[in-house]
């Protein structure tokens, strides 16, 4: 799924923030990324995203090199990855409705399927009341959700989340956190960065620790008991109906159900 | 300018540049309704003068102070019996004092033929323009009857005025085509600033996967829909022109005569359009509103290219 070998990191010509980074994410895995603040996370990340090209080495993504990618091959390779950026980024003259459909729409999928799945998932992370308020009126926490909504709307493979829960509080951190692992447990591969040890600890994945300008690789659990993960049924709901959207125009898989408002 | 909404990803109603686009590119219909619409106007006008003079001739029989009237009368009546004989004539007939007063008065006043001027004789030949006739042998005949007889088939008076003509053609093309020109360079310049604008969204919706295309359907869409309102209105204000210029042609062509003058036809200008020609400049705002949409799409396609 991604392999980093020999990768450096550096903005134009500054420090290198990672340097000779090696390691490989298997499809399905869940990985926290750890490291102190201006550790280098969230530039890991960006590499992983297609927004940063390494300074060195060799990244592959679902098995392309993407040094050797064409610019006419990126849009269908990021259409597979979800980012939750550690800014949102969400597009503020857009609705909420609109700033997740975002994904979707550029997928081509039509218009009523769209306003179907996203309306359900926003109910799902508690924001059915503000589908049409612009990002501006919403607070920290309910932007950084919308942002996560946009991110694992189109059920991508692999999802990349930059401290995804750092502006909302534990109930919504841990209904959220039981969406990646849901999400998870349907095939998606999930990067987590954070600098949330209590979150870390509690969810005991593997860790890709960031520390002196190099990646460990950490596993807290040994492999024989490694247990499946568990989540929610609220949490299933949403992630099998963002499932649902299998290809851009068609819905597949089961119907009904939808998002309720589950407890996590 | 105007209100009314595409859903799109990006800003574009905070755009500054965009807003004068729909006034610019109305501008530049405004001139090309005017050039096209004198370009259509010239055709006409030439085809009618073509037409008006194709089947005409006239004959010039000078003032021959030496003969007397008899004379004068019998060589009159042998040049017109000459060219009524001779193949491809239908019919001539020599103008009479009031009309060629008519034809003097702009230079001479109505009573023309009252002074002491020696004025030539005019026969006024009607011709079958699908047969051909051998002028020079004409001339030549004539010539035996009255000394310096003229036949003038006005093919060197109606080249003349053609060249003009395809001059001004040529003129109004170039004048449509550099405001065409000036749209598009508008276009690229309100898209580049567009692109400025929204680097951020555009980048933002990029890593979300969207293809260069996606964006550039975007612009595109805002500057086809900038392109066609802008289009109407100067397509409006263009037609609104020609039919007022046309209007005060035929206002000044109506001062212009004297009292009891008959109205000139052939050889008149105006600006009045048959109705295809009203929908050649119907269409003119389509064309310009798809060449700012094509120039949107390119600018971003090439923009982007660039990019990252």
């Amino acid at each position: 799924m991604i392999l980093f070998d020999g990768v450096s990191v550096q903005y134009g010509a500054g420090p290198q923030i990672l340097r000779d980074v090696t390691f490989t994410l298997a499809p399905g895995s869940f990985h926290f990324v750890v490291g102190r603040s201006g550790a280098g996370k969230s530039s890991l990340l960006k590499v992983m995203y297609l927004g940063l090209p390494p300074a060195s080495g060799t990244v592959s993504l679902f098995g392309k090199d993407v040094a050797t990618l064409d610019r006419a091959e990126m849009p269908a390779l990021r259409r597979r990855i979800g980012v939750v950026f550690q800014d949102f980024r969400l597009i503020d003259h857009l609705s909420t409705l609109d700033n997740v459909a975002l994904p979707l729409r550029i997928a081509g999928v039509r218009e009523a399927e769209v306003k179907k799945h996203v309306s359900e998932l926003l109910a799902w992370v508690g924001l059915a009341d503000h589908l049409h308020a612009p990002p501006a009126t919403l607070s920290g926490g309910q932007q950084q959700r919308v942002a996560i909504a946009r991110a694992v709307i189109a059920r991508p493979s692999l999802l990349l989340a930059d401290e995804p829960t750092g502006n909302v509080d534990d109930v919504i951190g841990l209904r959220l956190m039981y969406l990646f692992e849901e999400l998870n447990r349907l095939g998606t591969t999930v990067v987590i960065a954070t600098h949330n040890d209590t979150l870390v600890s509690r969810f005991n994945h593997r860790q890709l620790r960031i520390e002196s300008n190099a990646i460990r690789v950490f596993d807290p659990r040994p492999m024989t008991s490694y247990p499946p993960p568990t989540a929610s049924p609220a949490a299933a709901s949403a992630a099998q109906s963002a499932a649902q959207l299998r290809r851009p125009g068609t819905i597949g898989g089961t119907t009904g159900g939808g998002f309720g408002r589950g407890t996590a | 300018m105007f209100q009314f909404r595409l859903r799109t990803d990006l800003p574009f109603d905070r755009d500054a540049a965009a807003g004068f686009l729909p006034w610019i590119i109305g501008f530049m219909v405004f001139l090309c309704v005017i050039t096209v619409a004198a370009a259509l106007t010239v055709e006409r006008v030439a085809d009618r003068w073509r037409q008006g003079l194709a089947g005409n001739l006239t004959v010039e029989l000078p003032f021959a102070p030496d003969l007397d009237t008899g004379k004068r009368a019998e060589a009159l009546d042998a040049a017109v019996n000459l060219v009524t004989e001779t193949p491809g004539i239908t019919g001539a007939a020599v103008l009479d004092d009031d009309q060629i007063a008519a034809l003097l008065s702009p230079w001479l006043g109505p009573d023309a033929t009252q002074l002491d001027v020696p004025l030539p004789t005019m026969i006024a030949v009607t011709r079958r323009t699908d047969v051909p006739i051998d002028l020079k042998a004409l001339q030549a005949k004539l010539d035996t009857l009255v000394a310096g007889a003229q036949v003038d088939d006005h093919g060197d008076w109606v080249a003349d005025a053609l060249v003009f003509l395809r001059s001004l053609q040529a003129l109004a093309a170039a004048l449509a085509g550099l405001a065409l020109a000036a749209a598009a360079l508008t276009v690229i310049f309100v898209t580049r600033t567009g692109l400025a604008t929204h680097r951020a969204v555009i980048e933002v919706v990029h890593l979300i996967g969207a293809p260069d295309r996606y964006i550039a359907r975007q612009f595109q869409a805002q500057a086809l829909k900038l392109g066609i309102l802008g289009g109407i209105v100067g397509l409006a204000c263009g037609a609104g022109t020609v039919i007022g210029v046309d209007k005060l042609l035929a206002f000044a062509a109506r001062q212009s005569l004297s009292p009891g003058m008959p109205a000139p036809t052939g050889l008149s200008f105006d600006f009045r359009l048959l109705p295809w020609q009203w929908a050649v400049l119907a269409v003119l705002p389509l064309v310009v509103a798809l060449v700012a949409m094509m120039t949107a799409r390119f600018t971003v396609l090439r923009s982007l290219a660039r990019m990252p």
